[in-house]
């Protein structure tokens, strides 16, 4: 009888414990409406928010109905993604790069199902294990990218519908026999039914990020999509290196003039002043550069790259940092490039006069360039001094900026889409 | 040689201790003891005496200062421990009538567990019939958790109380595992080599005084105190061989010596379900793994001696291993490697010496030695695979994995440690213990981690590591022996040099130098049949070299990093109906850690770098239940859940404040059967049949805010996710492993039958990395004597 006390007791203490222990509190659950009482919300956009914590993962938001100028996500359905750097959107499709677990290499589908929520739409995998699928698409059927498994010198082509690759467009006779030779791997372009292309030819030095190419200049191959031809290969001196990331890609149309623009970085390691950072341009109906014109980062800033880049009615959206910055140098990284010394900045194409725009400067540069919508050009920026993440809207005509949204303690932004109905 | 050896040792002999006490439980001392009439010493203060016996029965003579006199026969068995306690009554009238006489035999793996820490005791001395490695056994342990980055070899990370990885230190007899190299590793060390394993949770003994956050984990090596020789060979699916050799001798003149070694061998080329790539996309298929054969060898040599004036046992050891591995893919299978390898070959000197010192009330225990590896990490090719086989692409850049290793690496190491314990009175103890670590390293990578500024091969530059780790307590016994308690204060110290890229290249060698203290308490009380035990300690973790000076490649350094701390908390108890052939056994540990300054990765381009980031709060539960209804059958299980919580101090990331800290299992446990059946075919004959099941439920890869967390048991619906393990749409993973043993009469052979995962699921440990299917294994063990 004793016995059976002792057991009952044990038991129950037990139990107890572990009620104690597996029980937690779900009282905060809830479903968060960001008060959509804002007469001046757009109704007929979702904006698609990218949210990410300290290492990058977050998810992928679309806000509808409950948007809000200042918008707490907590709650709201999103796709989990380890890492949450924006993509593009071409009508309701989005792309980003990397698929979901950011661990295969390749370029990744997303979309909105019947309820408004983004889900997961597929993944074409690039062969290569590195973090340089460089891509572009340009039409729901009419897609670009960059496999250096599939062949340096080989531009693949892929269906963005379906996510299947088509085909490949082959560059072999640009080749000079260097270790590392590539076209589109940071730079693909399309305009007037042409592809705008990085040509990139020379080694990487062991713990390099970059490719050193064996003549000290930048080069874009031009071919022609309906004569199915290489038409000219153009290049400038007095810089190295078009473009940097993939996820935010250094070269833009201007919607208005035509013109496209290009940035190099140069060699980001040894900063060289007389190969400095550089946006460069190929005008309207030209396959050659633009010799007469360059925006040098040394005139705003040095040392220091341009790393975003975005052209509307021959001005420039770019970031120039308020002091030096370097990539490797100067202590520990992530504490002088990430600091909040990247401000926002109209250059006028003509003048090469720079105007910071005033928004907060963003400290997190690997997300997506600007973007135009709607009469208006919009901004991401994390800021820590101003206690800021989320996206402004300038208006070009008027001058006018307007915080479009903040977020609230929903961590940092790192990518932003409209859609419209 | 081996008749060589079997002259030189002859007779085998084992430690016997004799407790003599009062009938209230007070300790005599002084009490001479004769053995067969031979006078044998006498009892020391805490009413001890240890004898050298061999198996066999004796005749104990008690005698006092008085001159009375009381016997007993005991028998000896060199095959378990041997305590005996003789309760001597006190009555003043008559001290020399022995009122009653208690013979306990309580095994080292009670004694431990009965000791004021979170600690379990997994006995191998009845498992050398199994197969497999240690890890298999280690993961059926309560509370504890187990992830592997595949099969035999991979990498083995141990999880206790919701800490894992470096929180969680392991050692070889009271030395860091890293100083034996790859050869001695859970992955890699089959059962044969060890005579227990000893898991501490969240609270760390003295004697293995080290910067463990989350506790340890000691691994005993295998000893005998006769002579024995023992062989054992398993044959497993994916072309998997295992041998091991045990051997140890001793003579009338206590002059010792012996063998353990071990040897694996595995293709490891289970299938796997991966990706391939077509013209258009990709399919997934089932495919054998085709770069992923492992071998390893482990030898130690050992010679000593026992019982000497200057020495209660002096052993040197050579130790000499080796291991060899392909790498067949990333932690997410979604890259698949052809060529890459490492490889490694270790050498260690150590030197044990243990001995009592004033009547037995000082004991010290020092050992020490010195490694020496040379590894070797190669990933040249420029070609590519895919999961076929085949080669996809040439005249690619060198390396599969990264940008290319040419690695080729020197490191010695000096550990040593000093255990001292002195008896201040029956019921007094002080406790110390050091440990000092000092690692060296040095070697090339052409490929790999060249300085940004000076285009230095950073490996070429030496880099050290040293760290000196303390603690010192007081143990007292109370209230009848039945309440035990220990407080300890640790100091942890550690220095080390090695390259930097900071200050613009003007400094390239720098230093960090750091300390911290820590300390711990525990209870316990026992009484018959309840064991209660309350501990605490407030732990340490240093960062390690890696950690402060990254490789200069992808990882850059930080000067600034403190060390982890935790409030550790552990509450056991245990109670126990019956006896020995018809027991129902119940335990349970309820822990909570607050973890602070975690360690953390911080991802960036180019570099990454190791940061104080992360705060935690941990609070968990384990229950055991074992039930043993006759001598032949035993069953039980165990659960574990750890709520391990996220403590977000910043306003900007808030949404993920009280998260469940991703990648790790928060609920996991065991159920096992096992049958005993003897005279089968023969007279003494024994066959053995087991059980183990093994459940893990889903966790999740990537933080998801709590208030979107889903039901433990529900469906995720708030969001879309397929980071999450299994990826498949189960709850959870669920294995079964069974076998059968046969031992035949005369205990010299046993031959054993497996099968693990029986069920051929998929199984995931670390991110995608798939586990084996189905496999079997066959075991031979032969006993020479």
């Amino acid at each position: 009888m004793k016995r059976s006390n002792s057991l009952r007791s044990v038991l129950a203490g037990m139990a107890a414990c572990m009620l104690l222990f597996s029980c937690s509190s779900n009282d905060d659950n809830n479903n968060t409406d960001n008060g959509n009482n804002d007469d001046t919300l757009p109704k007929n956009e979702t904006w698609i928010i990218y949210n990410g914590s300290a290492n990058w993962s977050g998810g992928i938001y679309a806000l509808k109905d409950n948007k809000s100028r200042e918008i707490n996500l907590s709650g709201l359905p999103f796709l989990q993604v380890t890492s949450s750097l924006g993509g593009s959107a071409l009508d309701k499709m989005l792309f980003k790069v990397n698929d979901v677990s950011n661990t295969k290499q390749g370029i990744n589908k997303m979309g909105l199902d019947a309820t408004g929520k983004v889900v997961d739409q597929g993944f074409l995998a690039s062969q290569s294990n590195a973090y340089e699928t460089n891509y572009l698409v340009a039409g729901p059927t009419e897609g670009y990218y960059w496999d250096k498994v599939r062949g340096g010198l080989k531009l693949q082509k892929f269906n963005p519908t379906t996510m299947e690759r088509t085909g490949e467009i082959d560059f072999s006779s640009l080749s000079e026999g260097q270790p590392l030779e590539s076209i589109g791997q940071l730079i693909i372009a399309k305009r007037d039914n042409k592809l705008y292309l990085d040509l990139l030819l020379g080694s990487k030095a062991a713990g390099n990020w970059q490719v050193t190419p064996v003549v000290k200049e930048v080069a874009i191959a031009v071919y022609d999509l309906t004569t199915n031809k290489i038409e000219n290969v153009t290049k400038m001196g007095g810089t190295t290196n078009l473009g940097v990331f993939i996820d935010h890609v250094l070269w833009s149309l201007d919607a208005v003039t035509g013109d496209l623009y290009f940035a190099s970085v140069g060699d980001m390691k040894t900063q060289p002043s007389d190969y400095s950072s550089k946006i460069l341009r190929i005008k309207k109906g030209e396959v050659n550069f633009d010799t007469t014109f360059a925006l040098d980062m040394k005139s705003y800033q040095f040392p220091a790259e341009f790393n975003r880049l975005f052209a509307y009615n021959n001005k420039i959206y770019t970031t120039i940092p308020s002091r030096a910055v370097s990539y490797y140098n100067g202590g520990q990284h992530g504490v002088r490039y990430r600091d909040d010394v990247w401000y926002w900045n109209e250059i006028d194409a003509v003048t090469k006069k720079a105007t910071r725009l005033n928004m907060p400067p963003d400290n997190f540069y690997t997300t997506q360039n600007p973007f135009f919508h709607n009469g208006e050009i919009y901004f991401l920026s994390n800021s820590t001094g101003d206690g800021f993440s989320g996206v402004n809207q300038y208006n070009p005509a008027t001058g006018v900026v307007k915080e479009t949204f903040r977020l609230k303690e929903s961590g940092r932004i790192q990518g932003f889409n409209i859609i419209k109905d | 040689m081996f008749l060589f050896l079997m002259g030189l040792f002859s007779a085998n002999a084992c430690p016997v201790y004799i407790h003599i006490e009062d009938n209230l439980g007070n300790p005599l001392s002084r009490i001479t003891v004769l053995v067969d009439s031979k006078p044998m010493g006498s009892t020391n203060n805490s009413g001890v005496l240890e004898l050298s016996l061999s198996t066999g029965t004796y005749q104990i003579e008690m005698v006092k200062k008085n001159g009375s006199k009381s016997k007993q026969t005991i028998s000896v068995n060199c095959e378990q421990d041997n305590h005996f306690k003789f309760t001597l009554k006190t009555d003043d009238a008559d001290l020399a009538n022995l009122n009653e006489v208690v013979v306990q035999n309580k095994s080292i793996k009670k004694q431990i567990e009965e000791s004021p820490f979170s600690v379990q005791v997994v006995d191998f001395k009845k498992q050398y019939d199994k197969a497999g490695d240690v890890g298999d056994y280690l993961n059926r342990a309560s509370g504890v958790k187990l992830r592997t980055d595949g099969n035999i070899g991979s990498q083995v990370q141990i999880n206790l109380g919701g800490l894992q990885g470096k929180a969680v230190r392991i050692f070889k007899d009271g030395i860091p595992i890293e100083l034996f190299g790859h050869g001695f590793s859970l992955g890699t060390i089959p059962v044969n080599m060890l005579d227990r394993v000893e898991i501490y949770k969240g609270v760390m003994p003295v004697y293995l005084a080290s910067d463990a956050l989350g506790g340890g984990v000691n691994l005993v090596t295998r000893t005998s105190n006769k002579n024995f020789a023992e062989v054992s060979y398993e044959v497993a699916s994916f072309n998997t061989h295992r041998a091991t050799a045990n051997l140890y001798l001793q003579n009338k003149n206590n002059f010792y010596g012996g063998f353990n070694g071990s040897f694996n061998y595995s293709d490891n080329n289970y299938k796997v379900n991966v990706p391939i790539q077509n013209a258009t996309n990709e399919e997934f298929r089932n495919v054998k793994r085709f770069h992923d054969m492992t071998r390893s060898n482990y030898g130690e040599a050992f010679v000593g001696l026992k019982e000497k004036s200057w020495a209660d046992d002096f052993r040197l050891t050579l130790i000499y291993s080796d291991f060899y591995k392909q790498i067949q893919n990333d932690a997410g299978m979604r890259y698949v490697y052809g060529q890459a390898f490492s490889k490694e070959q270790n050498y260690t000197g150590m030197v044990n010496y243990r001995k009592k010192f004033f009547d037995d009330k000082l004991k010290v225990a020092f050992l020490t030695n010195y490694s020496h590896f040379n590894t070797k990490f190669i990933d040249t090719t420029t070609v590519r695979y895919n999961w076929l086989g085949d080669i996809i692409a040439e005249n690619q850049q060198p390396g599969e994995i990264r940008s290319g290793n040419n690695q080729r690496m020197k490191y010695n190491f000096v550990s040593s440690r000093l255990n001292m314990e002195y008896e201040l009175s029956d019921r007094n103890f002080l406790e110390f213990s050091e440990l000092y670590y000092s690692q060296r390293r040095k070697g090339s990578d052409p490929l790999g981690a060249i300085s940004i500024i000076d285009g230095v091969d950073v490996l070429t530059v030496p880099a050290t590591y040293r760290k000196d780790n303390m603690a010192f307590a007081w143990r007292s016994l109370w209230m009848d022996k039945k309440l035990e308690s220990i407080v300890a204060a640790k100091y942890y110290h550690y220095n080390t040099e090695g390259y930097t890229t900071d200050n613009y290249g003007f400094a390239w060698k720098a230093s960090k130098d750091d300390s911290q203290f820590g300390y711990l308490g525990g209870l316990k009380w026992v009484k018959d049949s309840y064991l209660v035990k309350l501990s605490y300690e407030y732990a340490t973790r240093l960062p390690d070299e890696f950690e402060i000076f990254g490789d200069a490649r992808l990882v850059k350094e930080n000067l600034d990093l403190d060390p982890e701390k935790s409030h550790n908390l552990n509450l056991n108890g245990q109670y126990t109906i019956g006896k020995e052939n018809n027991s129902l056994t119940f335990s349970g540990n309820l822990f909570y850690r607050k973890v602070k300054d975690i360690i953390f990765l911080q991802l960036d381009i180019p570099f990454n770098r190791y940061i104080n980031y992360e705060n935690s709060n941990i609070k968990g539960f384990e229950f055991e239940t074992t039930y043993v209804p006759s001598k032949w059958i035993n069953t039980g299980f165990n659960i574990t859940y750890q709520d391990i919580r996220r403590e977000e101090k910043e306003a900007q990331f808030k949404y993920l404040d009280d998260s469940r800290v991703p990648n790790i299992p928060f609920l996991f446990g065991n159920f096992w059967l096992n049958t005993y059946f003897g005279n089968i075919f023969k007279q003494g004959d024994n066959l053995n049949f087991t059980w183990n099941a093994n459940y893990t439920h889903r966790f999740f890869l990537v933080a998801i805010p709590k208030n979107q967390e889903p039901p433990l048991f529900g469906d995720v619906k708030d969001f879309q996710t397929s980071l999450v393990i299994p990826q498949d749409g189960r709850l959870g993973q669920f294995s079964n492993d069974v076998g059968v043993y046969y031992h035949f009469a005369g205990n010299k052979t046993t031959v054993s039958a497996e099968c693990r995962n029986i069920g051929d699921v998929r199984l995931y440990d670390n991110f995608n990395v798939q586990r084996p299917g189905r496999s079997f294994h066959l075991k031979l063990v032969y006993n020479f004597f």
